[in-house]
């Protein structure tokens, strides 16, 4: 304890430069981590798309949505409209997959913008459905999602969705939806 | 109490020898974790070619299988006023179907024809003169671009396109497209070839189809019925 020279300014500065560095390294490794959640999204999107239209083409009456439930919560999902014995038409969810919300989520619908949040309008817009034709595979005017999983269709938009854009700071990445060939593709 | 007045700490060379040996093993590690996800990719990418080339496979087969009244190929060269490459034309009573190779960027298109007061099924489409001269009127002008004065709108219908190569075979025993489909993305390439066989019997060939022969679309192009 007789040592009382405590720390020397060089020693300082070299601590405080090696924490710089350290502080740097971690910023941008939560910057990449945080902005991942876009790619995730959009890949999970653009994967559903397909499996959406790989059902429609195979066993028919199959939809491609995206929703938001009021609390937040978005998914993607492949529905599928399965008919009964009895004749009567039940709603399934085939596949269901969570998407983040770290990311905006906007859609492109007959040149209007609508965030999966709030329309443009204000009013909370609950999801959308893209009907997929079973022998071609295009994508056919969407409807507006009814917020109920046995009944979804809800008003029809009369209008194709052309894009889903999913936002995240400086990362964009725009799904584009060609509805006369059912061809999808990042900008 | 002696353990604890041991002061004398590890030695440098110990310290030294440590780090070597963590390092390597994790080096070891995160090399395994690498060779996984790259496999992983590459699966996925496998997979998602595979994919593609058989919905886009089913898309043209649902196209070209009911054709009703013809179905022709115009190859396009460099010297045509075209995207180069070869492009199939399904003629049917209420639709006519256009898919288009370029090979410039390597993409599939689908024109439509967007003349809706135009009747399909009128007399001007079942002759192939008249249809030819129609035919020449809807075309793509040299950028790529679809002029708002022809008839003709491009979309695109599929990506990386390495080989499209549809042969007709229509003649009074034969009445089938076979259509060879091959992706190539990234190196990724997945090949496809179906013969299909069409539901109608298409009218007669007035001429016979010559393969992989260019027919110059201007004035008139001829397509080989």
């Amino acid at each position: 304890m007789k040592n009382r020279n405590g720390f020397s300014l060089i020693e300082l500065i070299i601590v405080l430069a090696i924490m710089g560095v350290l502080m740097g390294f971690a910023s941008v490794g939560i910057n990449m981590l945080t902005s991942q959640s876009a790619k995730v999204v959009s890949r999970d999107v653009y994967n559903m798309i397909g499996s959406a239209q790989t059902v429609a083409m195979s066993k028919g009456n199959s939809y491609f949505m995206l929703s938001c439930d009021s609390t937040g919560n978005r998914r993607a999902c492949v529905l599928y409209q399965r008919t009964e014995s009895d004749g009567s038409t039940t709603w399934v969810i085939l596949q269901e997959q969570e998407l983040s919300n770290n990311c905006d989520i906007n859609l492109v619908i007959g040149g209007n913008s609508y965030d999966l949040y709030q329309t443009t309008t204000g009013s909370h817009l609950q999801g959308v459905i893209i009907p997929i034709d079973r022998s071609t595979g295009r994508f056919q005017s969407v409807y507006f999602y009814s917020g109920d999983d046995t009944a979804p269709l809800g008003s029809a938009a009369a209008d194709n969705c052309t894009d889903i854009i999913i936002q995240q700071g400086s990362r964009v990445y725009d799904i584009a939806l060609v509805a006369a060939t059912g061809k999808y593709y990042y900008k | 109490m002696d353990k604890i007045k041991n002061e004398k700490g590890m030695t440098l060379v110990e310290v030294l020898i440590a780090v070597v040996i963590t390092s390597i093993v994790l080096t070891t590690l995160f090399s395994f974790l690498n060779v996984i996800t790259r496999q992983y990719t590459k699966n996925n990418r496998e997979v998602s070619v595979q994919n593609e080339v058989q919905t886009l496979m089913m898309q043209l087969e649902n196209f070209i299988i009911d054709a009703e009244i013809d179905v022709a190929t115009v190859t396009y060269n460099a010297a045509d006023d075209e995207p180069t490459g070869i492009r199939l034309y399904i003629l049917n009573d209420e639709s006519f179907n256009v898919i288009g190779f370029s090979s410039d960027d390597r993409c599939l298109y689908y024109y439509e024809y967007s003349d809706q007061a135009d009747n399909h099924a009128s007399d001007d489409y079942k002759n192939a003169s008249t249809r030819n001269a129609k035919l020449a009127a809807a075309q793509v002008d040299d950028d790529g671009e679809v002029e708002k004065n022809t008839d003709l709108q491009r979309y695109l219908f599929a990506e990386n396109i390495s080989v499209f190569s549809p042969e007709i075979h229509i003649s009074e025993t034969e009445n089938y497209v076979s259509l060879v489909l091959e992706l190539n993305n990234e190196g990724e390439v997945y090949r496809s070839a179906k013969n299909i066989f069409l539901r109608n019997q298409i009218v007669q060939p007035t001429a016979t189809p010559s393969p992989g022969a260019s027919v110059t679309p201007t004035p008139t192009p001829t397509p080989v019925i």
